[in-house]
């Protein structure tokens, strides 16, 4: 005699999907406001106003998150392994809510457009040699808007901000909402490229990446810039230029779901409040070759470059000792001929 | 009119998709349901207020911007 099907109010599937979209609201919320940051009394206002928001929204995609558990130990007694494939649909629930937002996107924008890369100057400097420097390095880069390729030797460091126009309109930087979504939906693969991910393409080609042998880069992404940084090592495109990825460094990034070789390291650094880096609704990863460092809560959001900067500063000397020694092992010391790139879509 | 209209886009966005978990539940009723409805409204119409909260702060403080700038 076999048992009938159980039946529920809403399907655990659905439960799945409401905590999807959700959190990529919350997250909307929060980046967006990142885009206030010049205006320090809105940014305060907003941050006193918003973060409780945020906080509940949160609240309820992790009821949701939670029912649909509780129906999926109800239905383990009937099927074994529903729970664990509806585990596994969690990465694939959040791209397709990217792939959703995306077509919406695309009947407004049009789209993905081709992008330019441009060289805005050249300078030598000290390679960075701690967390801090490299976070210092991410700032600056973000806030002229810029691709940065460090070259030490044969070693390269780029790094890449993370979005810089929230409108649904491409205008101006290929950091943008369009560029966002076709990275999160696609994964670096030839043909699924974001203008961001053509751009790093092609100021690491134009640096010389790739030309001898035995060259190595390590990407360094704040947010989007991350989820670029990880698509280019998953799809392979590093590897198609002639050289090797050595490391991505992750600051507030939606990288856990993508398909990172388990040769190269990676560690990526996430707030307990920052909800982008869960945006991918996937276990965040900590093994020999992949370290999450979670830090605390802030105050206000948790996205924020400056608050990572911040609670990086705050983490204690043996914890940072420890982080910049990992951190080492993926940077080549001494001097280093600095590039920085604008990367401007066409038309 | 907002001094920045990127956040409000984006603000459109966000409630955009709260409000499409409203209508897009398949054969879900009852009282789940409704509490389920219940606080995605109360968050959609707390978000709005304070999007508008904010966006009259941002005025302020872009006239004063303007002002201090020796913009007239």
């Amino acid at each position: 005699m076999s048992a009938a099907p159980t039946q529920f109010e809403v399907e655990p599937i659905h439960l799945r999907g409401f905590c999807a979209v959700l959190m990529a609201s919350a997250a909307m919320v929060e980046v967006s406001h990142m885009s206030r940051a010049a205006f320090p009394a809105a940014w305060i206002y907003g941050q006193i106003l918003l973060t409780p928001i945020i906080a509940d929204i949160t609240k309820l995609a992790q009821s949701c998150a939670a029912a649909a558990a509780n129906y999926e130990g109800c239905e383990a007694s009937v099927g074994v392994s529903l729970g664990a494939s509806l585990q596994s649909l969690e990465p694939v629930m959040a791209k397709a809510v990217a792939g959703v937002a995306l077509a919406a996107e695309s009947l407004v924008s049009g789209g993905e457009t081709r992008v330019f890369t441009q060289s805005t100057g050249s300078h030598q400097e000290k390679s960075p040699e701690t967390i801090d420097e490299l976070l210092g390095r991410l700032q600056a880069v973000a806030a002229e808007k810029q691709i940065r390729v460090e070259q030490s030797g044969r070693h390269f460091n780029l790094y890449l901000p993370g979005t810089q126009n929230w409108s649904p309109i491409p205008n101006g930087s290929a950091f943008d909402l369009t560029s966002n979504l076709v990275a999160f939906a696609g994964g670096g693969q030839p043909g699924q490229l974001s203008a961001p991910e053509h751009a790093a393409l092609q100021v690491l080609k134009d640096s010389g990446f790739g030309s001898q042998p035995g060259d190595t880069a390590t990407i360094v992404g704040y947010s989007e810039g991350a989820l670029v940084g990880a698509n280019l090592i998953a799809g392979g495109a590093i590897a198609k230029l002639g050289g090797r990825a050595s490391g991505l460094i992750s600051v507030g990034g939606p990288i856990s779901a993508r398909g990172i070789a388990r040769e190269i390291p990676v560690i990526s650094l996430e707030h307990a409040n920052d909800l982008v880096p869960k945006l991918d609704l996937a276990e965040h990863k900590q093994t020999h070759s992949w370290t999450t460092v979670k830090l605390p809560k802030t105050a206000g959001l948790g996205h924020s470059l400056t608050s990572y900067r911040q609670s990086v500063a705050e983490m204690g000397a043996a914890k940072s000792a420890e982080l910049n020694d990992k951190i080492a092992g993926l940077l080549a010391p001494g001097k280093a001929v600095v590039t920085d790139y604008k990367a401007v879509r066409a038309g | 009119m907002s001094a920045n209209p990127l956040a409000s886009i984006i603000k459109t966005g966000a409630t955009e998709l709260l409000m499409q978990l409203l209508s897009q539940i398949p054969g879900w009723e009852g009282p789940s349901r409704t509490q389920f409805d219940n606080e995605v409204r109360s968050l959609i119409g707390r978000l709005e207020d304070a999007e508008e909260r904010i966006t009259v702060v941002l005025l302020a403080e872009s006239l004063l911007k303007l002002e201090t700038g020796g913009i007239a």
